[in-house]
C-alpha cells in the first residue's frame, strides 16, 4: 500500500501516515482482514522513527479502522469497507469546487461547518 | 487493483516448435526402443547398465533397460509438451525454442547412448565382458549437438517476450517527499502445492533410501535439505519502494534479497508476466533476455531497466502504484541521480 509522507507540508508525519491508510481504505485498496506493513519496516521505508508509525497505527485503532494485536500487527477491520460509497460523492464535490473555482481550504471549511467534529 | 494491460490470450505455438519438441523426439525414442527390442534375443541377461573405472559394474535385465528407455522417452517428452502447452502471448520466445531443442537433444543423446551401451554387448554371453563404450557416448554427444544446432536454425526467429509492457506515469512528488509503497506477494496456491508435494516426495524417498542403505548414503540427505531451504525462501516476498529505490526480499528470512538504488534505474514499467514463457518457471529466475525475475505468479508486475541495460522484474499486485512511485523518484533524481541524502540528519518524530 502507498503511504505518502511530505516532511515539508507542516502536517505531523503520523497524521500523514494515518491519512494515507484512511484514503486507501476509502478507495477500496485495503480490504478487511488485510495487514498493514510492519511498523518497523514502514518506519525504515519512510525514514522516520518507529514510534511515529506506531502513533499513526494507534490513532487508526482509536478510530476503529484497525485492530492492533501483539504478534499480528495492525489488521484492517470491517470499518474499512465503510465510506467507500462516499468516494464518488467526494470526487463529484471536488470537481464541482474546481468548476466554481473554490479552493481546497474554502471547501474544507465548508465541510467543517456542515459536519462539526 | 487496476490491471495495467490485458492478459494475453492463450497463443498457438508455431507448428515447427511442436515438430522439434514432440514429434521428432517421439520418433527418436521410438527408434531407440525398437532397435533395443530387435536386439533382445542377442543380448546377455543381465546386461551391463553402468560402467566404472574397472569396466562394467552395474547390471540389470535387458527388458527393464528397454522399459527405462521407453519410460524416459514418454516422461521427458510429455514434460516438455506440458510446459509448452501453457504458452501465452507472443511466441516462440528464446525460452520456447530452448525447451523444444532441449527436448530433441535429450532424446538424441540419451536414446543414442543407451542404445549404444546395449549394442556393444550384442552376442556376449556374460555382460561382465562388456567393452567400454565411452567412444559411443562422445559420438552421441556430437550427434545431439549437431541436431540441436540444426533444429535451432530451422525454428522461426525468436520473438522478445514481455511485449505486454506498459509505460508508467510517474507519481508527481514534491521535493523532499519520502513516500513509500509496501506490498506482499505470495506464490500461487497451485504452484505451492506442486512445490510442497515435490519436495515432500524427494525428502521421503531420500530418507527411505538412506534407511534401506543402513545409513551408508547419508550425505544424500543434504539434497532434500537444500530443496527445503530453497523452497522456503521462494513462497512469500515483500516488495518495497521508497526514496532509496526498490527492495525485494524473501519473507520471513529476509534473504535472498535484491536492492536497486534509484540512481541506477533507467526506466520503470508495468508488465504482464508469463512465468514459464518468460522465466522458465517460478521463484528467483534469471534468463539472458528477461534478466533477473522474482516470479510468484502470472500477471501484473513491475519491470525495472537499469542504466547498464540489465532488467529486473517482480510480480506483485497493484504494480501500477508501486511502479508510479518508483518512477516518481527516478524522475525527481535528474541526470546521474547524484543526490545527497535529503535532510537525513533530521529524523521526524511526528
Amino acid at each position: 500500500m502507498l503511504i505518502r509522507v511530505d516532511p515539508g507540508s507542516g502536517v505531523a508525519i503520523y497524521d500523514q501516515i494515518a491519512a494515507s491508510v484512511r484514503a486507501a481504505a476509502t478507495r477500496g485498496a485495503l480490504s478487511p482482514g488485510e495487514r498493514l506493513p510492519a511498523a518497523r519496516e514502514l518506519a525504515e521505508a519512510l525514514d522516520v522513527n518507529v514510534h511515529t508509525v506506531l502513533r499513526a497505527y494507534q490513532d487508526l485503532r482509536d478510530e476503529g479502522l484497525v485492530d492492533l494485536r501483539r504478534g499480528r500487527g495492525a489488521v484492517v477491520t470491517d470499518a474499512a469497507a465503510r465510506g467507500a460509497s462516499l468516494l464518488d460523492a467526494v470526487r463529484a464535490l471536488v470537481a464541482e469546487a474546481r468548476r466554481e473555482d473554490v479552493g481546497p481550504q474554502t471547501l474544507i471549511s465548508l465541510i467543517r461547518e456542515e459536519y462539526p467534529a | 487493483m487496476t490491471r495495467t494491460t490485458a492478459r494475453p490470450p492463450r497463443a498457438r505455438l508455431p507448428f515447427s516448435v511442436w515438430i522439434v519438441a514432440v514429434a521428432l523426439p517421439v520418433v527418436v525414442w521410438g527408434a531407440a526402443v525398437a532397435l533395443q527390442l530387435a536386439w533382445l534375443p542377442q543380448l546377455p541377461d543381465p546386461v551391463a547398465i553402468h560402467w566404472g573405472p574397472g569396466g562394467a559394474d552395474g547390471f540389470a535385465s535387458p527388458s527393464s533397460s528397454i522399459a527405462l528407455t521407453a519410460g524416459l522417452g514418454v516422461g521427458l517428452t510429455g514434460l516438455f509438451a506440458l510446459v509448452l502447452a501453457t504458452v501465452r502471448g507472443a511466441s516462440p520466445t528464446v525460452t520456447h525454442k530452448l525447451l523444444a531443442v532441449i527436448s530433441l537433444v535429450t532424446s538424441v543423446f540419451t536414446g543414442f547412448t543407451v542404445t549404444a551401451s546395449l549394442g556393444v554387448q550384442l552376442g556376449l554371453d556374460d555382460a561382465r565382458d562388456a567393452p567400454d563404450f565411452g567412444g559411443w557416448a562422445v559420438v552421441g554427444l556430437a550427434a545431439a549437438a549437431v541436431v540441436g544446432v540444426i533444429a535451432w536454425l530451422v525454428l522461426p526467429r525468436a520473438v522478445r517476450p514481455g511485449e505486454e509492457v506498459a509505460e508508467v506515469a510517474p507519481l508527481p512528488l514534491v521535493p523532499g517527499e519520502r513516500s513509500a509503497w509496501i506490498a506482499t506477494v505470495r506464490i500461487g496456491t497451485a504452484i505451492a502445492v506442486v512445490i510442497v508435494s515435490a519436495v515432500g516426495l524427494v525428502t521421503v524417498s531420500t530418507v527411505a533410501a538412506v534407511i534401506v542403505s543402513g545409513g551408508l548414503i547419508w550425505p544424500l540427505l543434504l539434497f532434500p535439505l537444500l530443496l527445503i531451504a530453497m523452497s522456503a525462501t521462494s513462497i512469500v516476498w515483500r516488495v518495497r519502494v521508497d526514496a532509496t529505490g526498490l527492495t525485494v526480499r524473501s519473507v520471513p528470512l529476509g534473504w535472498p534479497r535484491r536492492r536497486i538504488r534509484v540512481a541506477d534505474i533507467e526506466s520503470v514499467k508495468t508488465v504482464q508476466v508469463e512465468p514459464l514463457a518468460e522465466f522458465g518457471g517460478w521463484g528467483w529466475r534469471w534468463t539472458p533476455v528477461g534478466g533477473l525475475g522474482v516470479v510468484a505468479r502470472a500477471g501484473e508486475g513491475i519491470l525495472v531497466v537499469l542504466r547498464d541495460g540489465r532488467r529486473f522484474t517482480v510480480t506483485v499486485d497493484d504494480a501500477e502504484t508501486g511502479a508510479a512511485l518508483l518512477a516518481g523518484y527516478v524522475a525527481s533524481a535528474p541526470g546521474s541521480g547524484e543526490r545527497g541524502p535529503q535532510d537525513g540528519s533530521a529524523r521526524h518524530n511526528g
